[in-house]
């Protein structure tokens, strides 16, 4: 391990002063907990001169993105129209706002979520389940009783955490977007179909240097669109019921589920802490991720949400997406 | 703003009549009707009190502190005012649900020997143009208001016991 | 608005009538004013508003006559002062009705005051220290057609804000009525038997047009209440219980869960001891004329917080409790002993009193709710007086009058609140449980006939260790704080206070801030003038459990107050 680690540095180290500069400081040193078997052409040192190991320039993002949590189950007759307020909501803005599906309530997988004959498709994921818990048992005096519900970039209104769909998630949707970027974000996303790899190279920024809490980074696994059965209104039932099209059953055999969460890519759910380990002589946090995308998703249906948020308000302070494709 | 200054004109109109009226008929203020109940839950007129001497009406609150000291330093001195003019006190509180359970015990507690009314949504407050309590108001024989004060400072019953005496030897 | 300057014309004109028929009546009312120049001080956050001065004013005219009553209020915010709604602007008609009454009916059209028992089903009334009002504008009927019965009938829409010179008000209609009964006065022959008997019922109705997308909305949503009074000899038992039907709105999430609310106090006084034994239990309770509505706009009902009314500064402003509508289990216990003269009370008796509440969460019953394809949500069952082991509030509290003379006195009191800072929520700088300690040393001494001089010490500790009796670790918010009070009054006319809050124990030492203020005033008869000058801290203002948040200001506050 020592032995591969000091001739990374050294061949970074002569990378570095070959090529032209782009930025006067050096990224974070390649880690050594990366799963270099997921890269199929070689080891990390050709890798690296491939030039797939990003060295970033300036982010010139100055805006702050949105991320609408939306807490959601598949026998959940009230969700569809929820989530559909909240797609609205993110196509006056589609650049800005993401939406991601969290299949749990506020005691995990309650009886919206289960999988029943009917309803055979697991869209929860143990990520999920314990940001429902969070959200619904461990902060006292929650509201967030049962589906549907939503966090907005976890902010509060009402000393609430949860709002529901219409007046109430845009306006702290709009709040969050007038307010100022205080961590900017930037990623690139490396996937190898052949051995299912993914390799993630963040750079945090922290713009505000007022915030003196930690700071969790979080990326999702997100499943852009499934096709499965969602429990409607009969009034909002189009495919009717077997052999019958004329009589709706509340069965939408074809309902398209977007959006849904499928875990987070470190498996913590609550993020890694960032340290002063973490950060690079310019100041900036450097965090890289290698992960295998399990083989039952399609990679191009598949990306990543990464987010910052604050460990002590929990609000989520920028985030930003990341095809695989 | 038209709509404004023609409620304005309104106004001034009206209460220019009323001074007019005030020097011609000289109205006097009158203790105005509210119905309360007592400590005990018995119904009260306040325009039918029915003292046969002068009437000090006190606001007051549990929660209030110089109402407090007003009360407890008229408390001392009660038996003795009450021998020379025969005054009653009617120690009105304007303690709401929250806090009006404590009334009772407080007066008690305290041993006040006032008439207690309630008035949890200041109905009367509101009757007899209170902004804040502690607000004392005497009332003559015949149910005038002659004479109030707003605020409790040590001393201030002096000067109420000289306007109860006046009432008494006029 | 035609309609109105009619109405005052008429008024005019009536009462001029009756004036020159010399009929009798009276005009009453009061007036104040508040005019605040602030100026800018960032170390505490405050801002100077771009108006620099800032004025609210507000006179009330009442009249009434043998059977005739109407009265008025102007209102005028040039801007509002700090901290009042920010909503409110403008000069107009505040409140307007004309009413008339006999023996046995009472009737109002116009803005009416109201509440029925203990208002846990209806209440509307007006806070003008908070900018609270949430009066009715419609009309009421009183009937007493019958010795010990009364019969309220109410209808109309309530008061939300004042913007523009004139009243906004709720897109929600509400409506009830009430009634109750003296038992004793309809049987006379109860009264020998030593027990006092009063019952009473109320039923409430909100309406408010379904215009959400998402859900089916309850258009008409009612709350029942029945309440009863019982005294026998120096025992008292009151009890008032609400039911609610499904309610969904802003505040609850929009589930369709019923509500409740429990009132029970037991008291028992006799000369110099008195007792009280209060108990609540409350879950999804927050009743309000617009289902939108947050904060304490529009609310129909009045949830009583279960805590005592502090008065010492510190203990008032820094850590104050209101009720949580959407559910707490409630106790609180008073007592007010006083050691008799001569029996070890020295002279003049010593009061001592005991205060002790309490509140927790009600446990919310999950299991058999959300099943696949429940589309009622209906969320949990709460069931009354069912608390969990989730602290909201705690305050014990201790104080003791000695007198030694005439002219001296003291009071010593020690209070320990501790708050759930992330429900009840009172400050950004803390999480979890603040626990305060708090001491008060006040003595008054009187110099002479008329001059007195008056003084305060207050304490206040908070501690981040794990709090007595809880498995909670406490949070130290800002820290220590000590308090000088001194106030000087030569009687009747004159009035000077210095007051300074010192926050020496604030983890920021950039912030261990002197919030020293100055007053000064001026009263005769039914005239007050005060003036203040200097730092106002940040802070919820509350009355009656009802909470206002006041931004921190520096500057100078003048008000006058006037009755008539």
């Amino acid at each position: 391990m020592k032995k591969i680690f000091i001739v990374v540095s050294v061949l970074a180290t002569v990378l570095a002063s070959c090529d032209k500069v782009t930025n006067a400081y050096p990224s974070n040193p390649v880690s050594s907990t990366l799963d270099w078997s997921l890269y199929p052409d070689g080891d990390s040192a050709h890798y690296m001169s491939q030039g797939l190991w990003p060295t970033f320039s300036q982010n010139t993002n100055t805006d702050r993105n949105v991320l609408i949590e939306d807490f959601t189950g598949h026998q959940c007759v009230n969700c569809p129209a929820s989530t559909a307020n909240m797609e609205q909501l993110i196509a006056t803005n589609p650049a800005r706002i993401y939406g991601v599906g969290v299949h749990a309530g506020p005691t995990g997988l309650t009886g919206f979520q289960v999988t029943s004959a009917a309803y055979p498709t697991v869209l929860y994921c143990d990520a999920g389940i314990e940001i429902g818990k969070h959200f619904g048992q461990d902060i006292s005096g929650s509201t967030f009783l049962g589906n549907p519900a939503f966090c907005v970039n976890r902010t509060k209104a009402n000393n609430q955490f949860t709002s529901n769909a219409g007046s109430a998630i845009s306006n702290k949707t709009n709040t969050c977007l007038a307010s100022s970027l205080k961590i900017n974000i930037q990623a690139v996303a490396n996937y190898f179909p052949s051995t299912r790899g993914v390799f993630l190279h963040t750079e945090v920024d922290k713009i505000d240097a007022s915030l003196t809490s930690d700071l969790g980074l979080v990326v999702y696994l997100i499943e852009d669109s499934l096709v499965a059965p969602q429990l409607v209104p009969t009034s909002m039932d189009p495919d009717g019921s077997p052999g019958d099209p004329n009589t709706p059953d509340g069965k939408y055999e074809a309902y398209v589920h977007r959006d849904i969460l499928r875990g987070c890519i470190d498996g913590r759910t609550f993020g890694r802490v960032l340290t002063d380990a973490d950060k690079g002589s310019n100041g900036k946090y450097f965090v890289s991720y290698s992960y295998r995308l399990p083989d039952q998703y399609n990679a191009d249906n598949m990306k990543l949400y990464i987010y910052v948020y604050d460990k002590t308000t929990e609000e989520i302070y920028q985030v930003i997406e990341k095809h695989l494709h | 703003m038209k709509k404004i200054a023609f409620l304005l004109l309104g106004l001034v109109v009206s209460t220019l009549s009323m001074a007019q009226d005030d020097h011609q008929t000289t109205i006097v203020k009158h203790l105005p009707s509210v119905k309360l109940v007592d400590m005990n839950g018995k119904a009260v007129n306040t325009a039918e009190l029915g003292f046969k001497g002068p009437v000090v009406i006190s606001f007051w609150a549990t929660w209030c502190s110089p109402c407090k000291r007003e009360l407890n330093t008229i408390h001392e001195l009660y038996p003795d005012w009450q021998e020379e003019t025969g005054v009653t006190l009617v120690a009105v509180t304007i303690d709401d649900e929250k806090t009006k359970a404590q009334v009772p015990v407080y007066v008690d507690g305290k041993g006040w020997e006032y008439l207690v009314l309630m008035d949890p949504n200041g109905d009367f407050k509101r009757a007899m143009g209170v902004n804040n309590v502690p607000h004392t108001f005497l009332v003559d024989q015949k149910g005038n208001i002659v004479y109030s004060h707003n605020n409790y400072s040590p001393g201030d019953e002096e000067k109420l016991y000289e306007e109860i005496k006046k009432l008494v030897h006029k | 608005m035609k309609n109105w300057i009619l109405g005052i014309c008429a008024l005019s004109g009536s009462l001029t009538a009756l004036g020159q028929s010399n009929l009798l009546g009276n005009i009453t009312g009061n007036m104040e004013a508040t005019f605040q120049y602030l100026k800018a001080d960032p170390l505490i956050g405050a801002d100077q508003p771009v108006e620099r001065g800032l004025l609210n004013s507000y006179m009330n005219v009442f009249y009434s006559g043998s059977h005739f009553k109407a009265g008025i209020r102007m209102e005028s915010y040039l801007p509002r002062i700090n901290g009042y709604p920010n909503r409110f602007d403008g000069t107009g008609l505040g409140m307007r009705y004309v009413g008339w009454s006999n023996d046995y009916i009472d009737i109002t059209v116009g803005n009416f005051y109201e509440q029925f028992g203990a208002g846990t089903a209806f209440r509307a009334y007006e806070d003008r220290n908070l900018g609270y009002d949430n009066a009715m504008d419609g009309a009421r009927v009183i009937l007493r057609p019958y010795k010990g019965v009364q019969l309220k009938a109410v209808y109309g829409n309530q008061r939300y804000s004042f913007q523009g010179g004139s009243i906004v008000k709720s897109s929600g209609l509400t409506r009830g009525v009430d009634l109750q009964l003296h038992v004793n006065e309809l049987f006379p022959k109860l009264d020998s038997t030593g027990l006092d008997v009063t019952l009473g019922g109320s039923f409430m109705s909100k309406y408010q047009k379904d215009d959400n997308d998402l859900y089916v909305l309850p258009e008409n949503v009612a709350a029942y209440s029945g309440r009863i009074g019982l005294r026998y000899k120096k025992f008292t038992l009151n009890g008032e219980y609400t039911h609610k039907d499904n309610d969904p709105s802003e505040d609850n999430a929009y589930i369709y869960n019923t509500g409740h609310a429990a009132l029970i106090n037991l008291g028992y006084s006799r000369k110099g001891l008195g007792i009280s034994v209060s108990a609540k239990s409350v879950d999804n309770m927050s009743y309000r004329s617009d289902r939108t509505k947050g904060l304490a706009d529009l609310f129909i009902n009045y949830l009583p917080a279960m805590n005592k009314t502090h008065t010492y500064n510190l203990v008032a402003t820094l850590y104050p409790y209101a009720t949580q509508p959407l559910g707490e289990v409630a106790f609180q216990t008073e007592v007010l002993y006083t050691i008799p003269k001569g029996k070890g009370g020295g002279k003049y008796g010593i009061p001592i009193n005991i205060n002790y509440s309490t509140a927790f969460l009600p446990i919310r019953h999950t299991t058999g709710y959300g099943l696949p394809g429940d589309s009622t949500r209906v969320a949990y069952k709460g069931n009354p007086f069912d608390k969990s082991d989730s602290l909201l509030w705690q305050d014990i509290n201790v104080n003791v009058t000695y007198k030694f003379n005439k002219n001296f006195y003291m009071i010593a009191s020690y209070f320990n609140i501790a708050i759930n800072n992330d429900v009840s929520k009172i400050t950004e700088d803390a999480h979890g449980i603040i626990n305060a300690h708090i001491g008060v040393i006040e003595t008054g001494w009187k110099i002479n006939k008329k001059h007195n001089l008056r003084a305060e010490v207050q304490a206040l500790f908070t501690t981040n260790k794990r709090m007595a009796g809880f498995n909670y670790q406490t949070g130290k918010d800002k820290g220590d704080w000590v308090t000088v009070v001194l106030e000087y009054t030569i009687s009747p006319n004159w009035f000077f206070g210095f007051m300074d809050q010192y926050n020496y124990g604030n983890p920021h030492k950039d912030l261990r801030v002197h919030y020293a203020i100055g007053s000064f005033g001026w009263i005769k008869d039914a005239t007050r003038v005060t003036l203040n000058y200097g730092r106002q801290r940040a802070g919820l203002f509350c009355v009656g459990g009802v909470c206002r948040f006041v931004p921190a200001s520096n500057g100078l506050t003048v008000s006058l107050t006037q009755s008539f």
